[in-house]
């Protein structure tokens, strides 16, 4: 069920009543068959493989609580491989092969492998981390292993974070599945801010802006450079109101019903370099690589040499998570470059035009990079780099899929991201309580966010990207 | 409990208070060439073109037309009123961008129903794939009376389509904004070029949207009952590599279709006798030569002229 359509809707407030109304005991049952039904609005049979990882591990974290050192850690070890083989085989295996036969074909093999037509789960990459931590923390000693198999079914599946984060730690949530909520005024409003705030950047900003970005990216070939520079910006702030409206969304549904789940992003384009900019940006993601896969690699523990290329694959791996194309890869990598370089230079940027500065190199490197992010393909991310540096003209005629995207409609879509821009900051303080202003000034932004919801919302069930990881 | 009732309806009311300002001012102002609401409220067109022009030639007079062709630009641009006026048969074309069997149904109920005996549909395969949202909303800007506003609204109810409403209701002064030029009577438009290159489809599998087969079918039901003769067309096409695989794909799930409901189909799509690149203006339309081509086969065909002229 996607947090944009009419289903959710309707979803959201019978849920919400349900888990008020219930008592106690039976709210967690509720919420997990509400999260079961969330989730099989996509495609019913997943629930099986999602089912299979939680049940492989909630039986290795308690084998692991109960066991020695040495036998734990081969539970341990049996948990992440299974669980990260269904992410193999989900997610990888037709990337894997397709290498595997290019190769073949390069060295003059013959011999191919069939890739296999399989739909990816929606958010597997998700709640396989999320999962993953579990068992981590529990080996760890850091987590008790949760005994009642249906609050940790809850702990993966729960709704508002299933498909696309925040990715918990156990030590933050589960505690919370057991906890009484009641209905309170702060929960509600506060949840309903982040909503409303999420669905504004979601519907209003990025489904508004994917408009142009999407066909600039399919005919990179058949638009001026201009267009190209237009839809790297505008993508830049899509997949940030995407994202980060999910994230608002998911973590004010949860907020409704009383449960605190973590921030996801800081106002990321507002950092002065690519450290900066990580430690804001899907930060659910960013910490779940520092403590499972950096710290363990060694972290910075080693010299400056072996940190840098620690964050190097820490960043190689964040781009395959990302997708299984090389096009993420390389995005990973060269954010983990430019991490090191940047950590090796120790540049500070002090003074207010030199943040200013910083901010907008920022801004202009991660908006580079985003072309190999939003790209199919090498080619589409090079047609696109060479038009905007050889300041390609439009040859001939535009394709017909730009009939409706006529300037004045450009022009209002750059309108409405300045408008973004200029209110991003201020809303975001306001939403999260570090800006306080009074309650009629609160019920006027709340009430206009709302009215451009109708008035300039693209309500036409467009799927957040990272639904796709 | 009740204050957080209180609170969400003053938000609520709020909200619907700038709603209806906003709607108001963006319906009213004009910033360079269009109103504002055309430039910031999604898939809000410019007031007025071939539907307003259509409709005002439909509504200013009472006649009894011999025929109307219902349709998309297919329709609209493809059935030249002037030249089946030579064999003395006075056609109105209410065809319209796009233009889904919900459009059409209400265009009949609320304009059409007593104009005439006869229906000629032409029928274009992306339209039974497209949701329709636009050429709607095109609509219920253009068409004369409220009331057949609100059916297009009941037809397609969205946050768009509601949108398109309020526009229209707080419009002062409603002008024609983007007059259609290659208009010239009746509905129909001239359509002037000549096709540069035949490239393949992009996409060659039709997608069947479920919804405007049902629409489709209440329509022409709904049109038997009331004793209407109907005749379905469709034009010639440039051979373009994927239009095979694409039209008899809709074929399939159309065929059985118009079987049931008992309606002819002329489908002229795979014609080429005497279509060439001089016949077509672009990959989907007809130029005028090419329209007065297609308008004699018609007039000629037996089916056609069965319905037509019983």
């Amino acid at each position: 069920m996607l947090f944009n359509s009419i289903e959710f809707f309707l979803f959201f407030p019978i849920v919400t009543a349900l888990y008020f109304l219930l008592p106690h005991q039976w709210r967690w049952l509720m919420l997990l068959i509400a999260s079961c039904v969330f989730y099989m609005f996509f495609v019913p049979a997943y629930i099986f493989i999602l089912l299979a990882t939680i049940l492989v591990d909630y039986v290795a974290a308690i084998r692991i609580e109960r066991s020695s050192k040495p036998r734990a850690r081969r539970w341990l070890i049996g948990s992440i491989i299974s669980t990260i083989l269904i992410l193999a085989i989900f997610k990888y295996y037709n990337f894997f092969i397709g290498n595997f036969n290019g190769i073949a074909q390069l060295i003059g093999w013959n011999y191919s492998v069939n890739t296999l037509s399989i739909l990816l789960p929606i958010g597997l990459s998700f709640h396989t981390f999320q999962s993953l931590s579990y068992v981590v923390e529990v080996y760890r000693g850091n987590q008790k292993a949760e005994k009642h198999f249906g609050i940790y079914s809850l702990y993966v599946m729960f709704y508002p974070q299933l498909v696309a984060g925040p990715i918990e730690r156990p030590q933050n949530v589960l505690h919370q599945f057991r906890e009484k909520h009641s209905m309170n005024y702060l929960d509600v409003s506060k949840g309903m801010q982040r909503i409303v705030w999420g669905m504004f950047k979601k519907v209003v900003i990025a489904d508004n802006l994917a408009q142009f970005v999407s066909p600039v990216y399919e005919h990179a070939e058949s638009v001026s450079w201009m267009y190209l520079v237009i839809a790297v910006v505008f993508f830049s702030f899509q997949i940030y109101c995407d994202f980060s409206g999910y994230s608002d969304i998911a973590i004010g549904t949860a907020r409704v019903m009383g449960f605190r789940l973590m921030e996801n992003f800081k106002l990321p384009y507002r950092s002065t370099g690519v450290g900066m900019f990580w430690s804001k940006w899907h930060i659910s993601l960013s910490t779940w690589f520092r403590d499972y896969v950096y710290i363990p690699l060694g972290g910075n523990r080693n010299g400056a040499a072996r940190t840098s290329l620690n964050l190097f694959i820490v960043f190689a791996i964040s781009g395959l998570w990302h997708g299984a194309n090389w096009t993420f890869v390389l995005w990973g990598m060269a954010h983990g470059l430019w991490l090191v370089l940047e950590n090796r230079m120790n540049v500070r940027w002090e003074g207010k035009l030199k943040v200013w500065f910083g901010t907008v190199l920022t801004f202009a490197g991660v908006s580079f990079l985003w072309i190999f992010f939003r790209s199919s393909s090498f080619d589409q991310a090079i047609s696109i780099i060479k038009g905007i540096v050889r300041f390609q003209s439009q040859p001939g005629f535009l394709p017909s899929v730009f009939v409706p995207l006529n300037g004045a409609v450009i022009m209002g879509k750059i309108l409405l991201l300045l408008v973004f821009v200029f209110i991003d900051r201020r809303v975001t303080d306001v939403v999260f309580g570090t800006r306080v202003i009074s309650a009629n000034r609160k019920m006027w932004l709340f009430a206009v966010l709302l009215a451009s919801l109708a008035l300039f919302g693209q309500w036409g069930k467009v799927d957040f990207i990272y639904f796709q990881f | 409990m009740k204050l957080i009732v209180r609170n969400s309806l003053k938000v609520l009311l709020a909200a619907c208070l700038i709603y209806a300002v906003v709607i108001f001012v963006f319906s009213n102002v004009q910033l360079i060439d269009r109103r504002m609401s055309s430039y910031f409220i999604p898939n809000m067109q410019r007031n007025g073109g071939q539907e307003m022009q259509m409709m005002r030639d439909l509504t200013s007079n009472q006649v009894k037309y011999d025929a109307i062709v219902l349709g998309s630009s297919h329709a609209y641009r493809g059935y030249d009123p002037r030249i089946f006026e030579q064999s003395g048969m006075n056609l109105f074309n209410a065809g319209t961008s796009s233009q889904n069997a919900k459009g059409s149904l209400v265009l009949y109920n609320e304009y059409l129903r007593n104009r005439t005996d006869v229906f000629i549909l032409d029928i274009y395969d992306p339209v039974f794939e497209l949701e329709g949202t636009e050429s709607n909303m095109r609509l219920i800007q253009n068409v004369p009376t409220n009331e057949a506003a609100v059916a297009l609204v009941q037809q397609e109810f969205k946050m768009y389509t509601v949108n398109a409403l309020a526009v229209r209701m707080a419009s002062l002064n409603p002008i024609d904004e983007a007059p259609n030029n290659d208009y010239v009577k009746n509905g129909f438009c001239e359509k002037k070029g000549i096709l540069y290159a035949v490239e393949p489809l992009n996409d060659s599998v039709f997608d069947a949207n479920e919804e405007m087969f049902m629409a489709f079918e209440k329509m022409i039901k709904q049109m038997q009952a009331d004793g209407k003769r109907i005749v379905l067309c469709s034009h010639p096409l440039p051979a373009s590599p994927g239009l095979h695989n694409y039209h008899d794909k809709f074929l399939t799930r159309f065929t059985p279709l118009i079987q049931r409901l008992g309606v002819p189909y002329i489908d002229l799509t795979y014609y080429s006798e005497g279509f060439g690149v001089n016949e077509f203006a672009d990959l989907s339309h007809l130029n005028q030569q090419g329209v007065v081509l297609y308008n004699r086969i018609l007039s000629e065909n037996q089916t056609f002229h069965e319905v037509v002229i019983p």
